[in-house]
């Protein structure tokens, strides 16, 4: 069960699904300003909704809370399509634009999905413009030699068809598990696993494991 | 790379498992690529709707509502114009027409009594239920009514006929008879002698 205070607040707040936020929140510590913690083991589709509902109701600081939980997620579809350089920023405008346009996520459980699609097709909107104006030059190549080897695969993976691709940065270089891939994306466990294992085929014979990666 | 299938599956879906040096190895370079976490900056300014509004979440099923509602709104304008249009065509057209034609005063005297005789029949025909409840008897009736007043104006102007040729016949008669009278006045006048009073006071 909760305590009364911080979580009580919250409760109120939202009214709704009051035995499943008790499942997924935790008591925050002192002086925590958001007033509740995730729980690092549960997935996070119900406090994802409690989150978008709080943010709707005129808690802005609660949208913090989800540009923690998503930021890696959209970093990592930006990143399998633009290049680096660019990917920073518009991290930063996308969430900006999620704020905005919150009112027209017509299911909160949705929130993964629906940034996802947004990242995507802003990438897509970056490369028409660029495709417009000058032709993208390569990423700025990194100093050291492990950034250089990291942006030469980065560049392979690429080259890969976009389902493998996503779900491969999304693993490789997030850092993010199989079912954590599919809860964000919205993306069912099977066809996750299915791409994870096929991209992963593919990049070995492109990367030519046998010669070694150094 | 087939017989470490398992075990790569297992670390390459939920890093569980033998792990594979392979993909640890590109989880260690690609890691450096990794999402560094930045704080977000939300200007000051930024405006931010709260809710959906009702019409806009509700937008399709309104726009369907609001749809229907003009169709039947329409539908019933148009059969109440059809009704006030309909109504007085009957009520108006129907008596007057037998009495429009100038006619002569036989005929007239024959389309006072046919319009004596139609108008109680009219009368009844608009009083009754059927025809208040059902538009489509009136405009039989109204038919009906027409087609007897087309009668009555071919009836008349054969009478009309009738009656000039019977004129023509008298005046014949007339002069016939006027002409016969002056001829028996005339041999009456000239059988009688001229010089009788005269003759008279001779025998005298």
């Amino acid at each position: 069960m909760y305590e009364l205070g911080a979580t009580a607040n919250v409760l109120v707040m939202t009214g709704q699904g009051k035995a499943s936020i008790d499942r997924r929140l935790e008591v925050a510590p002192a002086g925590a300003t958001a007033g509740v913690a995730l729980a690092s083991t549960d997935s996070p589709e119900s406090t994802e909704s409690f989150i978008v509902r709080s943010v709707l109701a005129g808690d802005r600081d609660m949208f913090g809370r989800l540009y923690e939980l998503y930021a890696p997620l959209v970093h990592g579809v930006l990143l399998a399509r633009m290049p680096r350089s660019e990917v920073e920023d518009v991290v930063q405008d996308i969430f900006l634009h999620a704020l905005r346009k919150l009112h027209t996520l017509r299911d909160a459980n949705a929130f993964g999905p629906w940034i996802a699609m947004i990242a995507r097709n802003r990438a897509m909107d970056f490369h028409r413009r660029s495709r417009e104006t000058v032709e993208v030059t390569d990423d700025l190549k990194s100093n050291d030699s492990s950034g250089a080897k990291a942006e030469e695969i980065l560049a392979i993976i690429r080259t890969l068809p976009d389902a493998y691709r996503e779900t491969l940065v999304l693993r490789l270089v997030e850092g993010m598990t199989g079912p954590e891939i599919a809860g964000r994306t919205g993306l069912t466990p099977a066809s996750v696993r299915v791409n994870l294992h096929r991209g992963m085929k593919l990049l070995r014979t492109k990367l030519g494991f046998k010669e070694g990666l150094s | 790379m087939n017989s470490n299938l398992n075990s790569d599956a297992d670390y390459l879906w939920d890093k569980t498992g033998e792990p594979d040096p392979e993909i640890q190895q590109l989880e260690e370079i690609l890691g450096t690529l990794r999402y560094q976490p930045r704080p977000l900056e939300i200007p000051a300014g930024l405006h931010v709707d709260r809710q959906r509004s009702f019409f806009r979440s509700h937008a399709a099923p309104l726009a369907i509502a609001a749809t229907v509602a003009m169709l039947l709104l329409g539908l019933g304008l148009w059969l109440g114009l059809q009704r006030l249009q309909r109504s007085p065509q009957q009520i108006v057209k129907s008596p007057d027409t037998p009495q429009v034609r100038p006619v002569s005063p036989d005929e007239n005297q024959n389309a006072a009594t046919a319009a004596s005789s139609h108008q109680p029949e009219q009368k009844r025909i608009e009083e009754s239920p059927r025809h208040r409840v059902n538009p489509s008897l009136l405009v039989r009736n109204s038919k009906r009514d027409r087609n007897t007043a087309v009668k009555d104006q071919q009836l008349t102007a054969r009478q009309q006929q009738e009656a000039l040729a019977a004129r023509d016949q008298l005046m014949l008669a007339l002069r016939l008879t006027s002409a016969k009278l002056s001829l028996a006045q005339r041999k009456a006048q000239s059988t009688n002698p001229p010089d009788l009073i005269h003759n008279q006071h001779k025998i005298g």
